[in-house]
């Protein structure tokens, strides 16, 4: 064959098809050597110039490594008898880089098979062989988020079996890849959960819906159950393979078992605020024990809820009885059989507990043998048992028993249950303040008006009298009787309430009255219960009757001048309480009868100087007169005032000052009121020896007369009162007790006679008693406050979420304090620190608000101590015992602290301290209240530490979420990107752009652009669930144009239809009117529906109808197919309710009727079905005409929602 | 009718490639400028002394990213009044805001589908808002 072209004007069609055709053609003369090449080189190789007819003008250019195909694959195919050179290699282009190519030629041989010529072209591979990378790198990427996910992914077939899963999931239960791969899902899906994914799985592959969501519980490996929040998503098969799905799990555990746990501690401690209030409030307190026994038993779900309370009240009560009790359903009351009475405490495991200085909690695991043995008898799994204190006495206890299981206490219900116990302890102590303010109200009350009436007269007769008339108002009886003491003999001078009462005023020998004797002795009342359990009793024939008796000395000036008797007909009447009141009484008859003697005696006198006696009974009535004044005076605050006024009043003297003991240990605070005559003697005055006669008065509590100032050896001069030329200190004294010294100065030399002194120390007495009576009134007012305080603060307190906020809700009860207070927490409770103590709070002195104190200190190392109230008076003192800790203290400004242990159940958490940065005495009331406050804010503390760590784990959760939300965008970023060149090129490709491609190539470039847009979806799918998690599904508004949306749709439709016999007709409105919504997602709801009619109909007619109806578009979709049962209606919707989604609106991705329905309502539409099994269905979509300012403002509302 | 003058700012070259395939090969446009980063890109432009009719601009640009760049040229004399087309692979309806308030008019989702890119970029030309994403 000759080696030139067959004609000129073949050659020249050849070439000018070359150019046509735009490849690189080559025409090689293997005889002459000589090559041509069509321009198609400059294309491929980015060439300006054409390619030369060089020999080796294009292996210059191929890539050094791919030369040996030349060198070897020549001389074989010319030694061959093949005659088609194909081979594949890179040539380097203009710009340095280099293209793949093909080679693919014919060699035309000579008849004898010598080779002749080669002609063939060059085809530019490089676009798809850089495509197949790319589709190689992104399926890389997958693999590498399969593997590397925080979130744990499996593959599963349509059965459920897993296919695959990355190593997340298998840390998460345990297993391994092969184990999960070999057994069915449901043996480590927890089985309550199972019925509702197979429903959701199975939906998932009949593709009525695209991916789903759940949380449900797994069964670990190792037993342990967790929580996984499910995110399972369909993957469509692109060949006739069965459908996989992907699921991601994330743990969920930790979160739901943070929610769990606090919806289980707000629900207690809501009960616990509850039962409180309820105490707080109760006018009756038994009338709400039963709904607060049963509100408790029922929150922490035990069988029992028990109140004991001991039988009597002493230092060790051995029984109880059974007062209340509250069952649940099905247990049968305990209070029933036992009829409640005197049950042993060993056997209910309530004993010793009245030993504990603070609240005791007892479990299960530390009873007696006695009360285990007794709680099983009764069926008892678990219990617990708290005392129950009425201010520091052991009242009885508070118990719970479970029936149904064997329980660890959860601190929080052993803290509920300390709580109520302690409120339960705190309204006792209320009622009973109540009831003693009420009683003593009515004794001061009793007590004034009979010191009115015995002071407002001087004459003996009326005074004896009005005593008997007035003590019944004090303590009730029978009959009563005044007895004086006339050497050993006791005459009754006055009676009432004795039949005979001839022979009963009579004088007795008191020594054969054993009760009259006693009274002389101790110069204190004697009661007698019962006279006839009494072995002392001297029985009178004519008071055979009488059943109990109580009485009181009449004593003046520490002498016993005579008794003051009760009587009652009622065995067991009088008590103890009675005595001391008679007491009181009967203090105040003594100095009303003496004063009335001495007036008598000073009548009888009437020879001595008239001017005298004036003067004597002025003094008297004078002295009448203050006694009267101060004994109204309830208030302690205003009694020393008065005092003070009415004695300059009524006698001439220059000063009168009252100076009051600080025994600061059951002493009230003390408020001046404006008053410069009252002060506070401190105890370390009263040992000095060189004094004033207020000291000496108060040593020797005798009075200190000085008549002269400028005779006496011992006078002190007061620079103050200079005018002094009298004085006289007399001690104020109740039984032994020092309560202070009444200082009255005089400008006259002997202002104080004997007579005035006499009267003076009568008055000196009554002041006493008075100040003794406003004592108890202030005290039992301040038990009183001190209760409701605590009530008030327990509700406000367990309002507050942050340490300070705890303390600024104890501060705000309790107002401003001139101490501070602080809180600090141990370490180990707070974090897994052992050792050391963080304050949390401090509130400084009149400060409402607290604020968090982040520094380590040591100072509450003293608390460790099993201690439950550590005091520090001053610091000064107390470097005596650890000077290191004090000089600490003091570098903190704090010069005294009153801490007390804030416990939760048995364990010690931290402390609650009162500060001060002056050494301070803290009082008796301080002491109590720090106890209550601390007790109230273990509760709080310990919601507050529930609260923070649960608000930490969210945090954490949340920034897990973000963290990986934004690592899987990215990563669908940097897969989408690619994608652009693979399926572009590989379309370009396979339509031929780059030269002609055989039917094999056309086959495997359709596999490829298939494959890719597979990856597409699976990667829309990844960046839709992303943004379902993290709840930004949102809408792009903007105007559509809704016959356009339809018309695409049933275009798209009518492409699906393809061979079915299926009818398409539309009845669609013209010009509708435009509406404000996401063009996107319209359009996917219609295609949505249109396709889903095509899918699911096999014969007949699809009808999409839309009309404009009032305020809103209409569009329905009718179709002729198998219909849905009635109870599938709701099923093809519902399983999507909670889930935002997005799908991609590709056409045959399947896209779940619930994601259009969530488009929909997202849109302010509605979607639904109306269908009868067989005989079609018809979906109707309604969307709103609304306007583009609503449409948005209702997607960011929603959004907000979200 | 005149070509429309078309730019196409992206640094990823291999959607740069697609995007010269789609308009100058598969489609009868001839006029495409193709810039891979922002440096300089008003002065660039300048000295290019044309007017663009369509301007596609990336998100993931530098120095200066697509937004920047769309305000840039928005308030040019000369580009201002071009079509400026976001083609971005992060469609969501935050961004696709934060397009619209930036200034463009319009988006659309990578990937490109050769099978409506040829009718957007008539609609786009006729001066429709296109908002798509595939």
């Amino acid at each position: 064959m000759d080696h030139q072209p067959a004609s000129p004007e073949n050659e020249e069609r050849f070439r000018l098809a070359a150019r046509a055709a735009n490849d690189a053609l080559y025409d090689w003369d293997i005889v002459a050597n000589t090559v041509w090449r069509s321009d198609g080189y400059q294309r491929i190789l980015y060439m300006h110039e054409p390619p030369t007819n060089e020999l080796n003008w294009l292996l210059d250019r191929v890539h050094p490594d791919d030369r040996s195909i030349f060198d070897s694959g020549y001389p074989e195919l010319f030694a061959s008898r093949r005659d088609l050179w194909m081979v594949e290699y890179r040539v380097r282009r203009q710009d340095g880089s280099y293209a793949h190519v093909i080679d693919r030629g014919y060699l035309m041989r000579a008849e004898d098979g010598t080779p002749l010529r080669l002609v063939g072209a060059l085809i530019d591979m490089t676009e798809r062989i850089i495509a197949e990378s790319s589709v190689r790198k992104s399926e890389a990427r997958f693999r590498t988020v399969f593997a590397r996910a925080a979130v744990g992914m499996v593959l599963v077939d349509s059965g459920g079996h897993t296919l695959e899963s990355n190593p997340a999931m298998q840390y998460m239960l345990g297993y391994t890849d092969e184990e999960l791969r070999q057994m069915p899902f449901t043996q480590f899906a927890f089985p309550d959960d199972v019925a509702a994914d197979v429903t959701l799985a199975a939906q998932l592959m009949a593709g009525h819906i695209h991916h789903y969501e759940m949380e449900k519980r797994y069964i670990r490996k190792d037993k342990q159950v967790i929580w996984g929040r499910l995110l399972v998503s369909k993957i469509p098969s692109t060949d006739l393979s069965e459908p996989i799905a992907v699921v991601m799990v994330e743990d969920i555990s930790r979160r739901k078992e943070a929610e769990q746990a606090l919806h289980y501690r707000d629900a207690v401690l809501e009960t616990l605020t509850r039962v409180s209030e309820q105490f707080l409030r109760a006018a009756d307190l038994s009338a709400v024990i039963p709904d607060v026994l049963a509100q408790l038993g029922q929150t922490i779900d035990v069988s029992r809820a028990q109140i004991y309370q001991t039988d009597q009240e002493n230092s060790a009560p051995e029984t109880g009885s059974l007062k209340y009790e509250w069952v649940a359903t099905g247990i049968r009351p305990m209070i029933e059989t036992l009829a409640g009475q005197n049950i042993r405490y060993t056997a209910v495991g309530i004993s010793d507990m009245h030993r504990a200085a603070d609240f005791v909690f007892r479990s299960d695991h530390s009873f007696s043998p006695e009360a285990q043995v007794r709680m099983a008898a009764v069926g008892t799994l678990a219990a617990a048992v708290l005392p129950i204190f009425c201010g520091d006495t052991f009242w009885g206890a508070l118990a719970f028993s479970d029936s149904k299981r064997d329980r660890e206490w959860h601190p929080v219900e052993i803290e509920m249950m300390r709580n109520a116990a302690s409120a339960f302890g705190a309204a006792l102590l209320r009622q009973r303040a109540e009831t003693a303010e009420r009683e003593q109200r009515l004794l001061a009350e009793a007590l004034r008006e009979g010191a009115a009436a015995l002071t407002s007269t001087l004459e003996p007769a009326i005074v004896m009298a009005r005593i008997l008339s007035n003590v019944g108002r004090v303590v009730p009886h029978t009959a009563a009787n005044i007895m004086l003491i006339k050497d050993d003999v006791a005459e009754v001078v006055y009676s009432q309430g004795y039949t005979n009462s001839k022979t009963f005023h009579q004088s007795h020998r008191f020594r054969d009255f054993p009760n009259l004797c006693r009274m002389t002795e101790t110069a204190l009342p004697v009661v007698i219960p019962d006279t006839k359990l009494d072995a002392d009793w001297r029985l009178l024939p004519e008071t055979a009757w009488l059943r109990s008796y109580a009485g009181a000395p009449l004593r003046v000036h520490g002498i016993v001048i005579g008794f003051l008797n009760l009587d009652s007909t009622i065995p067991g009447f009088f008590n103890a309480l009675h005595a001391e009141r008679l007491q009181a009484f009967a203090d105040q008859a003594a100095v009303a009868i003496e004063n009335a003697q001495l007036y008598d005696t000073l009548r009888g006198r009437a020879h001595e100087l008239e001017q005298r006696i004036t003067e004597r009974t002025h003094d008297l009535q004078a002295a009448a007169e203050v006694s009267k004044q101060i004994t109204t005076a309830l208030d302690f605050d205003d009694l020393l005032p008065q005092l003070v006024t009415a004695l300059l009043e009524k006698f001439d003297f220059y000063d009168v000052s009252v100076f009051l003991v600080d025994d600061t240990k059951g002493a009230l605070p003390y408020r001046p009121n404006g008053s410069q005559r009252v002060q506070r003697i401190d105890n370390a005055r009263l040992q000095v020896n060189v004094a004033s006669a207020v000291i000496r008065a108060a040593q020797t509590r005798q009075p200190i007369v000085i008549n002269n100032v400028f005779e006496s050896d011992t006078y002190l001069p007061d620079p103050t009162m200079p005018d002094t030329k009298a004085e006289l200190a007399l001690p104020l004294i109740i039984g032994d007790q020092l309560l202070g010294v009444l200082d009255l100065r005089a400008k006259q030399i002997n202002r104080f006679t004997p007579d005035c002194v006499r009267i003076s120390t009568n008055l000196a007495e009554q002041i006493s008693i008075a100040i003794r009576n406003t004592q108890l009134f202030a005290e039992v007012k301040n038990a009183r406050r001190e209760s409701e305080i605590l009530y008030r603060m327990s509700s406000t307190v367990n309002a507050a979420s942050s340490y300070p906020a705890i303390l600024g809700a104890l501060l705000s009860e309790i107002g401003p304090l001139d101490y501070g207070i602080a809180l600090s927490l141990y370490d180990d409770y707070q974090a897994n620190r052992p050792n050391g103590v963080t304050v949390v709070a401090v509130a400084d002195p009149g400060q409402a608000e607290a604020r968090d104190y982040d520094r380590r200190l040591v100072f509450p190392v003293i608390e460790r101590v099993a201690i439950p109230l550590t005091v520090v008076e001053d610091v000064a003192d107390f470097m005596q015992i650890d000077e290191l800790q004090g000089q600490f203290y003091q570098s903190l400004g704090m010069r005294a602290m009153l801490t007390a242990k804030v416990m939760l159940g048995e364990r010690t958490i931290g402390s609650l301290s009162f500060f001060s940065e002056q050494p301070r005495v803290f009082t008796d009331f301080e002491r109590r209240l720090i106890g209550g406050l601390a007790g109230l804010a273990a509760a709080s503390v310990e919601r507050t530490r529930v609260l923070l760590e649960a608000k930490a784990d969210r945090q954490a959760a949340e920034d897990a979420n973000r963290v990986k939300s934004q690592f899987l965008a990215n990563m669908s970023h940097e897969l989408r990107t690619p994608l652009n060149a693979i399926l572009n090129f590989t379309a370009f490709v396979a339509d031929g752009v780059f030269g002609p491609v055989n039917d094999e190539q056309t086959e495997a470039l359709q596999q490829a652009l298939s494959s890719g847009k597979h990856l597409l979806s699976l990667i829309n799918d990844i960046l839709d669930l992303t943004k379902i998690e993290v709840g930004l599904m949102d809408l792009f508004i903007q105007e559509v144009n809704v016959n356009e949306a339809l018309a695409a749709s049933v275009s798209v439709a009518k492409g699906l239809i393809k061979d079915k016999p299926l009818g398409l007709d539309t009845d669609i409105e013209p010009k509708l009117p435009p509406i404000f919504g996401d063009k996107r997602r319209i359009r996917q709801i219609f295609l949505n529906l249109v396709s889903n009619a095509v899918k699911f109909t096999a014969q007949g007619t699809i009808d999409v109808r839309a009309r404009h109806e009032a305020d809103a578009i209409h569009v329905i979709v009718r179709d002729t197919g198998i219909g849905i049962a009635p109870e599938d209606q709701d099923l093809i919707f519902e399983s999507f309710k909670q889930v935002s989604s997005d799908l991609a609106d590709m056409v045959g991705t399947g896209l779940g009727l619930p994601i259009s329905r969530f488009f929909a309502e997202a849109h302010g539409g509605k979607l639904w079905l109306e269908s009868e099994l067989g005989k079609g269905s018809a979906f109707h979509v309604l969307l709103p005409i609304r306007s583009e300012a609503d449409a948005n403002a209702a997607n960011t509302q929603s959004m907000a929602t979200r | 009718m005149t070509q429309p003058q078309i730019l196409y700012i992206e640094d990823h070259p291999a959607s740069r490639r697609v995007m010269q395939l789609l308009l100058l090969d598969l489609l009868d446009y001839t006029e495409l400028t193709l810039l891979e980063d922002t440096q300089s890109v008003i002065q660039r432009l300048e000295m290019s002394g044309k007017a663009f009719d369509i301007i596609f601009l990336d998100l993931n640009l530098r120095p200066h990213d697509g937004y920047a760049t769309c305000t840039l040229l928005r308030a040019h004399s000369q580009f201002g009044h071009a079509r400026i087309i976001c083609l971005t692979a992060e469609a969501s309806p935050t961004e696709m805001r934060k397009m619209r308030d930036t200034g463009f008019d319009g988006m659309i989702g990578k990937p490109l589908s050769h099978t409506t890119f040829p009718e957007q970029i008539e609609r786009i030309l006729a001066g429709e808002a296109v908002w798509e994403a595939l």
